[in-house]
Formats: C-alpha cells, sequence, structure tokens
C-alpha cells in the first residue's frame, strides 16, 4: 500500500529524533524530506514544541565525585512527570574527562534555542576570562556538533550571548568586550551562523557606549531570541561583592543593547554578592528572583520572584511571591513558570521544584549532582544536514 | 451508543465507495469539513453525498469516531481520550490504520487524522528501516554503496 508523501510527513513529524534519523535510510524521498526540508523542521519542532512529552524536558550538566581518570563530567536530561528517567544522561560530545587534578577544561553552556544549545569550551579554568573559548553548536537529539569560527582578539574581559535573528533566521552570538581596567576600552562583535564570520558593531548605533553597567552573568537567559544579561555599575571592580542592579539585553534584528533596572525595592534588599539574583523567563516575561540569606550564621535562604510584565517599562516590575527561608537556592526558571531550588547540602541529590504560585510542589531526585542551570530543551533535526568540512574534502 | 431522539435534527446519507449507505445526523458528518463545505454548498440537499475514496468499511469506522466527538463536550476531555485509544486500538494493524488516515485526510477531519497518525507515529517508532519499507511497500531505492554511507552517517541512531 502507497502512503501519499503530505501523510508520511504528518506521521513523521511527530517520531522523536533519533527515530528520524534512523529512517533517513529507508529510501531516498523520506531521506529528502528528514535532513534536507527546512519546512519539515520547523514542522517537526513546532510538534515537538507542543507535545506534553518532551515540551518540558532541560538539559543540564551533572558532576560525579568519583575523579579516578576516565570518568567523564556528563550532560544529563530532565523530563518533566517521569521520575524514572530524571537526569537521563546524554552523551557528551566534547568528551571533558575528569583527571584529577590535572583537568583544567571547563565548558559553558551559553544557551539554547530551539534545541540547539551553543557550548563554550575554555581549556583552563582558572583563566577563564583571560582565553578565547572554543565555540560550538550542539544539538544533542541527533547528536551533530558544528565548531564555529573562533573569535580572535586581544584578551581584556569578555562575556558572550547566544540567540537568534528572527529577521535573517540564523544564529547569533555576541561577543562583549569590557577592559576591567580602561573604562573607554571595550568593543562589541557579532557572529552570524549563514557567514561564520565575526563583525565588529558600531559603539553608537548600538547603544553599547551609553551601557553604564558591566554584564555579569556568564549563561545569559534568552527571551525572544535575545539575550538578557544581569549587570553591576561599570565603576565597581568586578568583584563578589557588587550587586546587580539592571538587566542589559541586546537585540539581534536591529543589533542595539537594551538596559532594564531592576527595581529599587530589590536592591539591596538580597545578598550584596552577585550570585544573589538569579534572572530568567516567567511564562514569556523576564524575570528574577533575589535570593537573601536570613542572617549571616545561618544558610537558610529567602526567595522573592519579581516579574517585569511589561517588557521594557521598569515601572511594571511586580513582586510575585515570597518563599519561605529554606536551606536551597533558586538555580533556574521552569518554562511553565516553576521555579527550581537546589539543596546546599551536596550530598542530596535533588532539585526542589516550586509552583507559579509559590508553593513547593515535588522533589525531584537526580541520578548526578547538577553543576549547571536548566537550559529549556525541545527535540529538533537542525544540523542533520551538516557535513564536518574534513569529511566533505574527502569526498 | 445513544442517539438523541429529537426527530427535527437534520439527517445526511453519506454514500460509500462501494455503494453502501449510512444515515447520519448532519451535526455529526459535519465534524468533516469536506462534508461540511458541500453540504453549504448545497450539494446535498437531493439524495445522497457519494464519497467515492472511502470505502463503507472505513467509513462506519469515521463515523464512529465523528458521532463520539459531536455528542462530547470539553470537559469529558479525560473520558474521550481513553475512547480513541480504544478506538485505534480497535483498528490495530497498520493497514487499517492507513487507510483510516486517507479516509481522514480526504474528509478533513483533524481530529482522527493526528489521532491515526500518532498511533502509526508510535507503532514504527522503534522499528529498523527495513522494517517500515515492508509495512508500506517502499522501495528501497539507494545504491549499495549509497545505503552503506547513510548508514555510517548515522551510525549511533542504529544502536
Amino acid at each position: 500500500m502507497a502512503m501519499p508523501q503530505d501523510l508520511v510527513e504528518d506521521i513523521l513529524s511527530v517520531l522523536p529524533a533519533n527515530s528520524l534519523v534512523r529512517f533517513t535510510s529507508v529510501c531516498k524521498s523520506w531521506r529528502r524530506l528528514i535532513r534536507d526540508d527546512p519546512a519539515f523542521k520547523a514542522l517537526q519542532a513546532s510538534k515537538a514544541a507542543a507535545s506534553p512529552a518532551t515540551r518540558c524536558s532541560y538539559l543540564f550538566k551533572t558532576w560525579t565525585w568519583d575523579s579516578s581518570p576516565g570518568t567523564r563530567r556528563r550532560f544529563s536530561m530532565l523530563y518533566n512527570g517521569t521520575p524514572v528517567t530524571v537526569g537521563k544522561p546524554v552523551f557528551n560530545p566534547f568528551a571533558v574527562v575528569v583527571g584529577g587534578a590535572r583537568e583544567r577544561r571547563m565548558f559553558v553552556m551559553l544557551g539554547s534555542h530551539d534545541g540547539i544549545v551553543c557550548i563554550l569550551v575554555y581549556s583552563d579554568c582558572n583563566h577563564a576570562s583571560a582565553q578565547n573559548p572554543y565555540i560550538y553548536l550542539w544539538n544533542p537529539s541527533i547528536n551533530k556538533v558544528k565548531p564555529l569560527q573562533r573569535f580572535w582578539c586581544s584578551r581584556l574581559y569578555d562575556l558572550f550571548g547566544f540567540g537568534f535573528s528572527k529577521q535573517n533566521k540564523e544564529y547569533r552570538i555576541v561577543s562583549l568586550i569590557d577592559d576591567y581596567f580602561n573604562l573607554h576600552r571595550r568593543a562589541a562583535y557579532v557572529y552570524s551562523s549563514k557567514a561564520d564570520s565575526w563583525n565588529q558593531i558600531d559603539m553608537v548605533s548600538s547603544g553599547w557606549n551609553r551601557i553604564e553597567f558591566r554584564c555579569i552573568t556568564m549563561q545569559p537567559t534568552i527571551l525572544d531570541g535575545a539575550p538578557h544579561w544581569l549587570a553591576v555599575d561599570r565603576t565597581q571592580n568586578l568583584q563578589f561583592s557588587s550587586e546587580a542592579k539592571s538587566i542589559i539585553s541586546f537585540d539581534f534584528d536591529t543589533e542595539r543593547f537594551g538596559c532594564i533596572a531592576l527595581p529599587a525595592a530589590a536592591v539591596g534588599r538580597g545578598g550584596n554578592h552577585h550570585y544573589s539574583k538569579v534572572l530568567g523567563t516567567f511564562k514569556g516575561s523576564l524575570a528574577f528572583v533575589n535570593c537573601s540569606q536570613h542572617n549571616r550564621r545561618s544558610m537558610l535562604t529567602g526567595h522573592d520572584v519579581w516579574v517585569l510584565r511589561e517588557y521594557g517599562v521598569e515601572s511594571s516590575w511586580i513582586k510575585l511571591f515570597s518563599l519561605e527561608p529554606t536551606l536551597a537556592k533558586a538555580v533556574s526558571f521552569g518554562i511553565s513558570g516553576e521555579l527550581f531550588l537546589l539543596p546546599f547540602d551536596d550530598e542530596r541529590k535533588e532539585l526542589i521544584e516550586v509552583s507559579d504560585k509559590g508553593k513547593i510542589t515535588r522533589t525531584l531526585q537526580l541520578k548526578d549532582m547538577i553543576d549547571s542551570p536548566l537550559l529549556p530543551y525541545t527535540e529538533s533535526l537542525v544540523l542533520l544536514d551538516y557535513v564536518p568540512r574534513t569529511r566533505r574534502r574527502g569526498n | 451508543m445513544s442517539i438523541t431522539t429529537e426527530n427535527n435534527e437534520k439527517m445526511i446519507t453519506l454514500m460509500s465507495s462501494d455503494g453502501e449507505e449510512f444515515v447520519v445526523e448532519e451535526a455529526v458528518a459535519a465534524q468533516s469539513q469536506t462534508i461540511k463545505h458541500l453540504i453549504e454548498d448545497g450539494c446535498s440537499t437531493e439524495g445522497s453525498i457519494p464519497l467515492p475514496n472511502v470505502t463503507g468499511r472505513v467509513l462506519s469506522e469515521v463515523i464512529q469516531y465523528c458521532k463520539k466527538h459531536s455528542s462530547s463536550d470539553d470537559k469529558e476531555e479525560k473520558e474521550l481520550e481513553a475512547w480513541d485509544a480504544e478506538f485505534v486500538k480497535a483498528a490495530d494493524d497498520h493497514v487499517a490504520l492507513t487507510d483510516l488516515m486517507m479516509a481522514a485526510n480526504f474528509l478533513d477531519i483533524k481530529g482522527l487524522l493526528d489521532l491515526v497518525a500518532q498511533t502509526l507515529a508510535n507503532m514504527i517508532t522503534g522499528k529498523s528501516p527495513e522494517e517500515v519499507r515492508r509495512m508500506w511497500n517502499i522501495k528501497n531505492d539507494f545504491t549499495p554503496e549509497e545505503a552503506e554511507k547513510v548508514r555510517k552517517e548515522n551510525q549511533w541512531a542504529f544502536e
């Protein structure tokens, strides 16, 4: 029995990514559809994002104390509602081998968009801010890795942001160069995935020269394709004692920076440690958590959740709820407004889930310890048609 | 299945490709966008609506689905889901499901189309390419060299 092509698309678009990869060898027309058709990839992505089975999954790094040679740092996947697969390991193509004290390599998940994760690999974690990282786009669901053009410049102090340009339909990365010692030396560069190249952007038209803050978040929050960082006063030294006072954003379509001040009522209330605020999104709005230690002697930490109801309007900040002080600290916001807390006790491999109403709903038992924020994650076929350059030459 | 005894409900006659006739309420038949448009265009006023692409066996299944989905409210979503699961289970093999899917496509019943597509997808998720080819008589049009290349490219997905 023959099956019309559009019905084949209806069936294939709801399959998991690993089945689709396998079915590229069924016949030529299936291979063309799965591997090379952008419209099919978009259909698959939209169905994966809407499906209850895959919608609420997160990617994070895990850590085990077993430091014997050959032990690998892993990525893990968290699926909502299925405790058996909580912390399901994901093959880690970056193969960071923990070689005891000698291991210095460090990787950072810069951000994710539609199933593509941007990874930075630093060869020495002790001097991460003084190196050019290797940069990769990674699709964990089909296990494809694409190395990107590295960014070369004299090292000052820099941060990266990953995102998506809706106009050009491509992934972009921005690099912010900020001289820690000389306030006048700074620049910004943008990477375009279609051109595979970096270009400097104009300080004045982008508004970068007017930003009086220094971004501090290593893993910016992506909202609507644009990275957002917590930022401290530029004139302050980058010490742990500086407190985030605003949020800096960069729009890849207009190539402009934006600045949103945190609500005055929240500044000075949390600890002054710059880790005391956690940025994220709450049901599509920009949000942050103010973590404050109850008193100096206790690790009991209180959490206030703030949401920016109208994007860009500073007067629309509202305090949504506060949590009773607990022995845990906020790590990430979830996709549907939940908040995840990580217990301070390293022996407890678990995540505490707080509902969008501010009630602790459940505790998720994990297989390993979490070593990063949780990145929202959907299965996708992006990069399936990517062929590494060396192999192409061979053919 | 309980049929409302209101006699003023308008009835429609549907005729399958093999000449079988089905008399159904208009609201049930209108679950199909194709039939709904035919009714709106006035094609049904005299006699029956012929459906040349759908056999009587498949049409009776489709009508069963439409009856259930036109009589249920949104609040019964859980019960409807369970009913859907039983419904596709009854048409257990892939040939019957493929027939049903083609009918749902022709009659333009989105809910049924999605339901059957998901069922077929679940059926093939763990299958090998060879098994999938056999299911739908798909010809393997790769040369042995090409097949080897494709297999190497995606080795990990076979494990």
